[in-house]
């Protein structure tokens, strides 16, 4: 037996499905945590945690649900109901086979391109990525991840920006100034942000000030030697902080340094205006050249056996492209030309057809009409003469006075006489109505 | 952690929008919560009434339902809304709440809703049989309390 009956409770499977998802790493991002920086689609959002699937899974609904959320709801629902039933959260459906299907590809790839911020952020890191690659920056790329020391000695780690001063990190050091130890990976930390002792003098007043908070001072110190404003337009005047608020007053470069300002930013705006139009132009010069290549070498072809016969042809044209140009003109009005007399032919001859068909099929009429009169003709002339036929056979047949047999087939024979009469008669008034 | 991090993404929504009659009261972490309700129709029962009702979340929200229970404030002025299904220390008696009724696909607002549509629907100017009893003696939680769900249709 390959697979498992389809009741048994698949927990174990499931979990282990879970794992062989994930690579092996030494420091798996747990996706669950991360920070997405752009506001995601509600749809790619599971319903259980409130955030973009991770490692989505589809239920027998259809429901879709991270997986580590659907399998802790299952196993809720199992410590309560102490029988393996489990219902989908979203519409209670009983799920019988606890299989999950794997969700479309391209649903995956979405959530894989959601950005997110580097989760280790909250070391200084500024990295946003694709939540796809953050796996990959942690790993290799982000200055904040601990790395192995690079003493082979040493178990402890380091972050990798540090891995560049080289030799181990973990010996204990003395900070010079307030004598406690440190290791020496934390002391520049320390030093500049946290050492109580550590002083430093400020560059324009020599007053002693701690190094952690010479900046806050440098901000604030009456006696620093501060610039013009106007120094980068020329103004070379230096002076403490008291007495450069005279000289702003006096000092004419100062007061038209907003205005030199807006002109630099015109200046720069025009700058990057004439970069846009000289690349256009640069684009739009190639391609005409382009152009001008596929052209001439065809006009070379017809212009070559024609120069030598026609030379004063191509004299008022500027080029051959040109020419070519002219040429390809007059001969579309050619055609246009020749087309329209085809039509006009093909009007007349269509026209000329269809008034002799009419005059022929008149005379075919007539021609009808004379054949019938001359077969009424024909039938009249034959019947007259069978009558004559019969008449003599009658009469000879009386003339030789034969018995009573005799005379009953002169009485039938009479009747047929009367017969072609009326016909004749037919016949004539068929004639008068032609 | 999961239950603060979803919790969060729940404050932010509330923040945003809340439908007509809900209200925010205070959030000042992700333990417990309060919430106003009003009834928005003319129902006499509850009319021109807010009620004050206290979410408490465990570390397992949102796959362990929270507790949700009407509670009683001399200022401002919030009582117990009357109706079958709620007891009088403010008890609900609601198959969503309870470890059956409980999907982890509910939040807070839908907890509210279905409240706010529980008393819109209710018409019986009565509490649940047995109230006295059950008020004097009940000393457990209300998630582990078996609640026989009697009538369906109120």
């Amino acid at each position: 037996m390959a697979t498992p009956p389809p009741s048994s409770p698949r927990r174990l499977s499931l979990l282990q499905a879970d794992a062989a998802l994930q690579r092996p790493q030494v420091n798996p991002v747990d996706l669950r945590s991360l920070e997405y920086v752009d506001p995601y689609d509600h749809n790619l959002m599971c319903a259980i945690c409130h955030s973009p699937f991770v490692c989505p899974v589809r239920l027998e609904c259809d429901h879709v649900f991270c997986q580590r959320c659907v399998n802790d709801a299952m196993s809720y629902q199992d410590r309560d109901s102490r029988v393996y039933i489990v219902s989908c959260p979203s519409c209670r459906r009983k799920i019988e086979n606890r299989a999950i299907a794997p969700v479309p590809k391209i649903l995956s790839h979405i959530l894989d391109d959601l950005r997110v911020k580097c989760p280790l952020e909250f070391l200084g890191c500024p990295e946003v990525t694709a939540r796809g690659d953050v796996q990959d920056h942690v790993d290799k790329y982000c200055a904040y991840a601990e790395v192995e020391c690079s003493s082979e000695s040493c178990l402890l780690t380091v972050l990798r920006k540090d891995l560049v001063k080289g030799g181990c990190l973990h010996r204990v050091v003395n900070c010079e100034d307030c004598e406690r130890s440190f290791m020496e990976k934390d002391l520049e930390i320390h030093r500049l942000r946290h050492c109580e002792v550590v002083e430093s003098s400020c560059p324009d007043c020599n007053v002693p000030v701690l190094l952690r908070d010479i900046k806050v001072h440098i901000e604030r110190c009456p006696n620093a030697i501060l610039l013009c404003n106007a120094a980068e337009y020329g103004c070379a005047f230096a002076a403490r902080r008291e007495t450069l608020d005279e000289h702003l007053n006096t000092c004419p470069l100062a007061k038209l340094v907003p205005f030199l300002r807006l002109q630099n930013e015109r200046l720069e705006a025009h700058e990057a205006a004439l970069k846009l139009l000289r690349h256009k132009n640069s684009i739009l010069e190639t391609s005409f050249s382009t152009i001008q290549e596929t052209l001439s070498p065809s006009a070379n072809l017809i212009d070559a056996p024609s120069s030598s016969a026609t030379a004063s042809d191509t004299g008022p044209f500027d080029s051959t492209a040109h020419h070519l140009l002219c040429l390809h003109e007059s001969l579309r009005e050619e055609v246009s030309r020749v087309s329209a007399a085809v039509s006009e032919v093909d009007a007349k001859a269509s026209m000329m057809v269809m008034n002799e068909s009419l005059r022929i099929k008149e005379d075919l009429s007539h021609a009808n009409a004379a054949i019938g009169s001359m077969r009424m003709q024909l039938h009249w002339l034959m019947s007259a003469r069978l009558q004559n036929q019969q008449r003599v056979a009658m009469v000879r047949a009386q003339s030789s006075g034969e018995g009573l047999t005799s005379s009953a087939d002169a009485g039938s024979s009479s009747g047929s006489v009367e017969l072609p009469v009326r016909r004749l008669s037919d016949s004539t008034r068929q004639d008068t109505k032609l | 952690m999961f239950a603060s991090k979803r919790l969060g993404k729940e404050l932010t929504k509330i923040h945003q929008t809340l439908p007509p009659g809900i209200s925010l009261v205070s959030a000042s972490d992700f333990k417990e919560w309060q919430m106003d309700i009003k009834v928005l129709d003319a129902n006499p029962l509850y009319l021109d009434q807010t009620y004050r009702l206290r979410f408490r979340f465990s570390n397992n929200y949102p796959i362990e339902a929270p507790e949700v229970t009407f509670i009683t404030l001399s200022s401002p002025s919030r009582t117990v809304p009357t109706h079958p299904h709620i007891y009088s220390n403010g008890i609900i008696c609601l198959d969503l709440l309870g470890t059956q009724g409980w999907s982890p696909v509910q939040n807070v607002e839908s907890v509210c809703m279905s409240i706010q549509s529980m008393l819109t629907g209710n018409t019986k100017n009565e509490r649940p049989p047995g109230n006295e009893e059950f008020v004097a003696r009940n000393t457990q939680r209300p998630r582990d309390i078996r609640f026989v769900y009697e009538d369906a249709t109120v």
